[in-house]
Protein backbone atom coordinates (compact mmCIF):
# COMPACT_ATOMS: atom_id res chain seq x y z
CA UNK A 1 0.00 0.00 0.00
CA UNK A 2 1.32 3.36 -0.65
CA UNK A 3 1.35 5.73 2.05
CA UNK A 4 1.47 9.76 1.09
CA UNK A 5 0.96 12.15 4.35
CA UNK A 6 -1.31 15.27 2.87
CA UNK A 7 -2.13 18.34 5.00
CA UNK A 8 -5.45 20.01 4.59
CA UNK A 9 -5.92 21.92 1.10
CA UNK A 10 -3.05 19.41 -0.56
CA UNK A 11 -4.31 17.07 -2.86
CA UNK A 12 -2.93 13.52 -4.51
CA UNK A 13 -3.68 12.60 -8.36
CA UNK A 14 -5.01 9.13 -9.75
CA UNK A 15 -4.37 8.28 -12.89
CA UNK A 16 -6.03 10.31 -15.69
CA UNK A 17 -8.42 12.92 -13.91
CA UNK A 18 -8.99 11.61 -10.72
CA UNK A 19 -7.83 14.35 -7.68
CA UNK A 20 -8.28 13.66 -4.25
CA UNK A 21 -8.12 16.69 -1.53
CA UNK A 22 -8.14 17.03 1.88
CA UNK A 23 -10.55 19.94 2.90
CA UNK A 24 -10.67 19.61 6.66
CA UNK A 25 -9.49 17.35 9.13
CA UNK A 26 -11.25 17.42 12.63
CA UNK A 27 -11.64 15.14 15.61
CA UNK A 28 -10.27 12.26 13.83
CA UNK A 29 -12.22 12.44 10.97
CA UNK A 30 -11.37 14.08 7.50
CA UNK A 31 -13.17 15.32 5.25
CA UNK A 32 -11.99 14.58 1.17
CA UNK A 33 -12.89 16.48 -2.08
CA UNK A 34 -12.87 13.64 -4.99
CA UNK A 35 -12.99 15.01 -8.50
CA UNK A 36 -13.11 12.08 -10.94
CA UNK A 37 -14.83 11.10 -14.93
CA UNK A 38 -18.21 10.44 -14.33
CA UNK A 39 -18.08 7.39 -15.40
CA UNK A 40 -15.51 6.53 -12.14
CA UNK A 41 -17.60 4.97 -9.42
CA UNK A 42 -16.76 6.36 -5.88
CA UNK A 43 -18.35 4.42 -3.05
CA UNK A 44 -18.28 4.91 1.40
CA UNK A 45 -16.41 1.20 2.03
CA UNK A 46 -19.46 0.82 4.27
CA UNK A 47 -21.54 -0.01 1.11
CA UNK A 48 -19.74 -2.77 0.46
CA UNK A 49 -19.28 -4.28 3.80
CA UNK A 50 -23.24 -4.00 3.56
CA UNK A 51 -23.26 -6.01 0.11
CA UNK A 52 -20.93 -8.35 1.80
CA UNK A 53 -22.32 -8.89 4.63
CA UNK A 54 -26.01 -9.32 2.39
CA UNK A 55 -24.49 -12.14 0.48
CA UNK A 56 -23.66 -13.85 4.05
CA UNK A 57 -26.98 -13.18 5.76
CA UNK A 58 -29.27 -14.86 2.32
CA UNK A 59 -26.36 -17.83 2.35
CA UNK A 60 -27.68 -17.89 6.36
CA UNK A 61 -31.40 -18.68 5.81
CA UNK A 62 -31.74 -22.55 6.02
CA UNK A 63 -33.94 -24.09 8.19
CA UNK A 64 -31.32 -25.82 10.39
CA UNK A 65 -29.70 -21.99 10.60
CA UNK A 66 -33.56 -21.09 11.19
CA UNK A 67 -33.71 -22.79 14.41
CA UNK A 68 -30.39 -22.56 15.67
CA UNK A 69 -30.75 -18.59 15.85
CA UNK A 70 -34.51 -18.92 16.76
CA UNK A 71 -33.26 -21.15 19.75
CA UNK A 72 -30.65 -19.20 20.73
CA UNK A 73 -32.07 -15.52 20.21
CA UNK A 74 -33.88 -14.41 23.81
CA UNK A 75 -34.61 -10.56 22.99
CA UNK A 76 -37.28 -8.68 24.66
CA UNK A 77 -40.59 -7.45 23.26
CA UNK A 78 -39.01 -5.78 20.12
CA UNK A 79 -41.74 -6.07 17.79
CA UNK A 80 -43.41 -2.71 17.81
CA UNK A 81 -47.39 -3.06 17.69
CA UNK A 82 -47.65 0.28 15.63
CA UNK A 83 -46.45 -1.67 12.25
CA UNK A 84 -47.20 -5.15 13.28
CA UNK A 85 -50.24 -4.95 10.44
CA UNK A 86 -47.50 -4.84 7.72
CA UNK A 87 -46.45 -8.32 8.67
CA UNK A 88 -48.13 -11.47 6.93
CA UNK A 89 -48.26 -14.05 9.68
CA UNK A 90 -47.68 -17.53 9.29
CA UNK A 91 -49.52 -20.29 10.34
CA UNK B 1 -55.42 -13.08 -2.66
CA UNK B 2 -51.66 -14.17 -4.40
CA UNK B 3 -49.94 -16.79 -3.06
CA UNK B 4 -46.17 -16.54 -3.01
CA UNK B 5 -44.49 -20.01 -2.99
CA UNK B 6 -41.31 -19.57 -0.54
CA UNK B 7 -38.33 -22.22 -0.22
CA UNK B 8 -38.39 -21.73 4.04
CA UNK B 9 -41.71 -20.81 4.91
CA UNK B 10 -44.24 -22.71 2.63
CA UNK B 11 -46.74 -20.97 0.89
CA UNK B 12 -48.13 -17.28 1.65
CA UNK B 13 -50.96 -15.90 1.11
CA UNK B 14 -50.53 -12.27 1.01
CA UNK B 15 -52.44 -8.78 -0.61
CA UNK B 16 -50.75 -5.94 -2.59
CA UNK B 17 -50.80 -4.07 -0.18
CA UNK B 18 -48.71 -5.78 2.19
CA UNK B 19 -46.19 -5.70 -0.88
CA UNK B 20 -42.47 -3.14 0.62
CA UNK B 21 -40.88 -1.68 -2.55
CA UNK B 22 -37.39 -0.99 -2.31
CA UNK B 23 -36.37 1.50 -4.80
CA UNK B 24 -32.90 0.14 -4.77
CA UNK B 25 -33.42 -3.20 -4.18
CA UNK B 26 -30.32 -4.42 -1.36
CA UNK B 27 -26.77 -3.95 -1.77
CA UNK B 28 -25.56 -7.13 -3.58
CA UNK B 29 -29.46 -7.56 -4.39
CA UNK B 30 -30.04 -4.31 -6.66
CA UNK B 31 -32.59 -6.06 -8.67
CA UNK B 32 -34.58 -7.12 -5.84
CA UNK B 33 -36.90 -4.49 -5.11
CA UNK B 34 -40.43 -6.38 -3.56
CA UNK B 35 -40.15 -7.72 -0.45
CA UNK B 36 -42.73 -9.13 2.00
CA UNK B 37 -42.31 -8.90 5.81
CA UNK B 38 -43.39 -12.29 7.81
CA UNK B 39 -43.37 -12.81 11.09
CA UNK B 40 -44.62 -15.90 12.83
CA UNK B 41 -45.83 -16.06 16.40
CA UNK B 42 -43.21 -18.51 18.26
CA UNK B 43 -40.40 -16.50 17.02
CA UNK B 44 -40.99 -13.17 17.97
CA UNK B 45 -39.40 -10.84 17.78
CA UNK B 46 -37.91 -12.40 14.60
CA UNK B 47 -39.04 -11.45 11.30
CA UNK B 48 -38.34 -12.71 7.73
CA UNK B 49 -38.28 -10.39 4.72
CA UNK B 50 -38.93 -12.13 2.01
CA UNK B 51 -38.19 -11.46 -1.88
CA UNK B 52 -41.72 -11.40 -4.30
CA UNK B 53 -39.21 -12.41 -7.04
CA UNK B 54 -36.98 -15.17 -5.45
CA UNK B 55 -38.98 -17.92 -3.71
CA UNK B 56 -35.01 -18.79 -2.06
CA UNK B 57 -34.21 -15.54 -0.61
CA UNK B 58 -34.98 -14.12 2.67
CA UNK B 59 -33.12 -12.70 5.21
CA UNK B 60 -33.53 -13.13 8.87
CA UNK B 61 -34.15 -9.64 10.74
CA UNK B 62 -34.33 -8.35 14.46
CA UNK B 63 -35.47 -4.75 15.81
CA UNK B 64 -32.75 -2.90 16.56
CA UNK B 65 -33.65 -1.72 19.53
CA UNK B 66 -34.65 -5.36 20.45
CA UNK B 67 -30.24 -5.78 19.80
CA UNK B 68 -29.46 -2.35 21.22
CA UNK B 69 -32.24 -0.87 22.96
CA UNK B 70 -30.67 2.51 22.56
CA UNK B 71 -30.31 2.44 18.82
CA UNK B 72 -29.92 5.80 16.87
CA UNK B 73 -30.86 5.86 13.53
CA UNK B 74 -29.49 8.71 11.27
CA UNK B 75 -30.78 8.92 7.75
CA UNK B 76 -29.90 10.90 4.78
CA UNK B 77 -32.20 13.63 3.48
CA UNK B 78 -31.87 11.33 -0.02
CA UNK B 79 -32.63 8.06 2.46
CA UNK B 80 -35.69 9.84 3.71
CA UNK B 81 -37.15 11.12 -0.12
CA UNK B 82 -36.59 7.65 -1.24
CA UNK B 83 -39.00 6.52 2.16
CA UNK B 84 -41.30 9.06 1.53
CA UNK B 85 -41.07 10.24 4.77
CA UNK B 86 -41.80 13.99 5.82
CA UNK B 87 -39.95 14.28 8.75
CA UNK B 88 -36.34 14.79 9.97
CA UNK B 89 -33.17 12.61 9.51
CA UNK B 90 -33.10 11.75 13.70
CA UNK B 91 -35.90 9.25 13.33
CA UNK B 92 -37.00 6.75 16.46
CA UNK B 93 -36.79 3.08 15.37
CA UNK B 94 -39.55 1.28 16.04
CA UNK B 95 -41.59 4.75 15.99
CA UNK B 96 -43.33 5.22 12.83
CA UNK B 97 -40.18 4.29 10.74
CA UNK B 98 -39.62 0.34 11.62
CA UNK B 99 -35.90 -0.61 12.00
CA UNK B 100 -34.60 -3.98 11.01
CA UNK B 101 -31.04 -4.95 11.71
CA UNK B 102 -30.34 -8.24 9.31
CA UNK B 103 -29.01 -11.22 10.97
CA UNK B 104 -26.27 -13.66 9.63
CA UNK B 105 -25.56 -17.08 11.17
CA UNK B 106 -22.16 -18.41 10.19
CA UNK B 107 -21.53 -22.03 10.94
CA UNK B 108 -19.72 -22.67 14.22
CA UNK B 109 -20.53 -18.72 15.12
CA UNK B 110 -22.39 -16.63 17.11
CA UNK B 111 -24.90 -14.95 15.01
CA UNK B 112 -24.52 -11.06 14.45
CA UNK B 113 -26.40 -8.26 13.90
CA UNK B 114 -25.62 -5.75 11.02
CA UNK B 115 -26.45 -2.28 12.65
CA UNK B 116 -24.35 -0.77 10.13
CA UNK B 117 -27.03 -0.93 7.52
CA UNK B 118 -30.38 -1.59 8.92
CA UNK B 119 -32.97 -2.04 6.93
CA UNK B 120 -35.95 1.17 7.39
CA UNK B 121 -39.28 0.62 6.19
CA UNK B 122 -42.11 3.88 6.11
CA UNK B 123 -45.12 1.57 6.90
CA UNK B 124 -47.17 4.42 5.50
CA UNK B 125 -45.79 4.32 1.92
CA UNK B 126 -45.01 0.86 2.12
CA UNK B 127 -41.01 1.62 1.15
CA UNK B 128 -37.89 0.71 2.26
CA UNK B 129 -34.18 1.36 1.88
CA UNK B 130 -30.68 -0.28 3.25
CA UNK B 131 -29.89 3.25 5.20
CA UNK B 132 -25.86 2.90 5.71
CA UNK B 133 -25.21 4.40 8.80
CA UNK B 134 -21.63 6.27 8.46
CA UNK B 135 -21.92 8.67 10.78
CA UNK B 136 -22.45 6.19 14.16
CA UNK B 137 -20.11 3.67 15.08
CA UNK B 138 -22.31 0.72 14.25
CA UNK B 139 -21.01 -2.59 13.43
CA UNK B 140 -21.83 -4.55 10.62
CA UNK B 141 -21.30 -7.72 12.73
CA UNK B 142 -22.38 -7.03 16.16
CA UNK B 143 -22.76 -10.30 18.36
CA UNK B 144 -26.14 -10.83 19.47
CA UNK B 145 -26.21 -11.53 23.13
CA UNK B 146 -27.37 -15.41 23.44
CA UNK B 147 -29.09 -17.49 26.32
CA UNK B 148 -27.01 -17.11 29.73
CA UNK B 149 -24.88 -14.45 28.53
CA UNK B 150 -24.61 -10.74 30.07
CA UNK B 151 -26.31 -8.18 27.92
CA UNK B 152 -29.73 -10.05 26.61
CA UNK B 153 -32.85 -8.48 27.33
CA UNK B 154 -35.36 -10.35 28.98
Amino acid sequence: MLVIRRREGEAVLIGEGIEVRVLETAGGRVTLGITAPKDVVILREEIRLAAEENWAAARAVTPKRLRSVLARWRGGEGSPSSVSRIFRSLR
Amino acid sequence: MPILKTKNFGPIEYEAEDVIEFPRGLPAFEEEKRFLLIEGPAEKPVVFLQSLQREDLAFICLPVRAVVPDYRLSASPEDLEELGWKGDGEVEPGGELLCLAIVTVREGKPPTANLMAPVVINPGTRRGIQAIQTEAEYSHRHPLALDGEEGRCS
